[in-house]
């Protein structure tokens, strides 16, 4: 495969504030859930967020790199998930797994 | 760049969300419904749905508020030449949701789209209510953006150098 065809991903480090707990799994049909609301399934195709890792509040979502502006957007428009009073902090973002966990100078 | 937010709550832990000062409702800011009784407290946010009202006390203020965002060339001059900021709540748009979403973003765009022509002053805030509501200042920058700001003019209209630059706060 040509290098210029293979997808590029941005990582989104996040912290959750909420009332309850979630999985991994339940978030990321959330996120979906929201994007899909905010700006539709073309939107959401240029994104498809993934949650990659997710503990203590804090976790990382993969996301096209096409998309990530969008996806930025969306979480900062997000008050709700499932329902209950929720807001996805974003706390930075990078181009590969280990960036994120790079401190911020 | 250092950055500021106007609250609705007592907010703590704000250096956690990268703001250099929070200014709450009723501390270090005051809003003034129109048509205006009593005393003004200073540095005070005129508001109402109102353009006219609001153009016509446009002097008292030290930040301008018109509720329902419908684009009043009228009062988008006069706050460019008196130099009084037009504040954009972004709570406002947090609990639409649909066509209601649609329609105030379309109204958002457009009023935001006058002040740039004008050169109207703008200031970006949260006017959280919680802490569910906060947004980051990057966070108000992406918002900023998706009213149609530039990059930097986003930036600039969520800092505390505009506020202080507009004599919002001293």
């Amino acid at each position: 495969m040509k290098a210029v065809l293979k997808e590029r991903y941005r990582y989104v480090v996040f912290k959750l504030i909420s009332t309850r707990e979630f999985s991994k799994d339940e978030l990321e049909r959330e996120l979906n859930n929201a994007i899909l609301k905010v700006i539709g399934e073309i939107g959401l195709a240029a994104c498809m967020p993934r949650v990659i890792e997710y503990r203590d509040e804090k976790g990382i979502v993969r996301v096209l790199r096409d998309g990530t502006e969008q996806f930025l957007t969306v979480m900062a428009l997000v008050t709700r998930l499932s329902g209950v009073p929720a807001h996805m902090m974003t706390l930075r973002t990078s181009g590969t797994i280990a960036g994120t966990k790079k401190k911020k100078v | 760049m250092r950055y500021a937010d106007i609250v609705e709550f007592d907010a703590q832990d704000f250096a956690e969300y990268e703001f250099s000062s929070m200014l709450r409702k009723g501390k270090e800011i005051f809003e003034h419904s129109l048509p205006l009784k009593g005393k003004v407290q200073y540095p005070a946010i005129i508001s109402s749905g109102n353009a006219d009202l609001l153009r016509r006390n446009i002097g008292r203020a030290s930040m301008v508020r018109l509720t329902t965002y419908e684009t009043d060339v009228a009062l988008i001059r006069t706050a460019a030449q008196k130099k009084k900021p037009l504040e954009i709540v972004i709570s406002d748009l947090l609990y639409v949701e649909g066509v209601a979403r649609a329609r105030l973003l379309r109204r958002m765009r457009r009023f935001v789209a006058f002040c740039l022509s004008y050169k109207t002053p703008i200031v970006i805030t949260t006017r959280a209510r919680s802490v569910y509501e906060l947004r980051s200042p990057y966070e108000m920058q992406l918002i900023g953006q998706l009213l149609g700001m530039t990059p930097e003019k986003a930036r600039w209209s969520t800092s505390l150098e505009n506020l202080e630059g507009l004599g919002v706060l001293e």
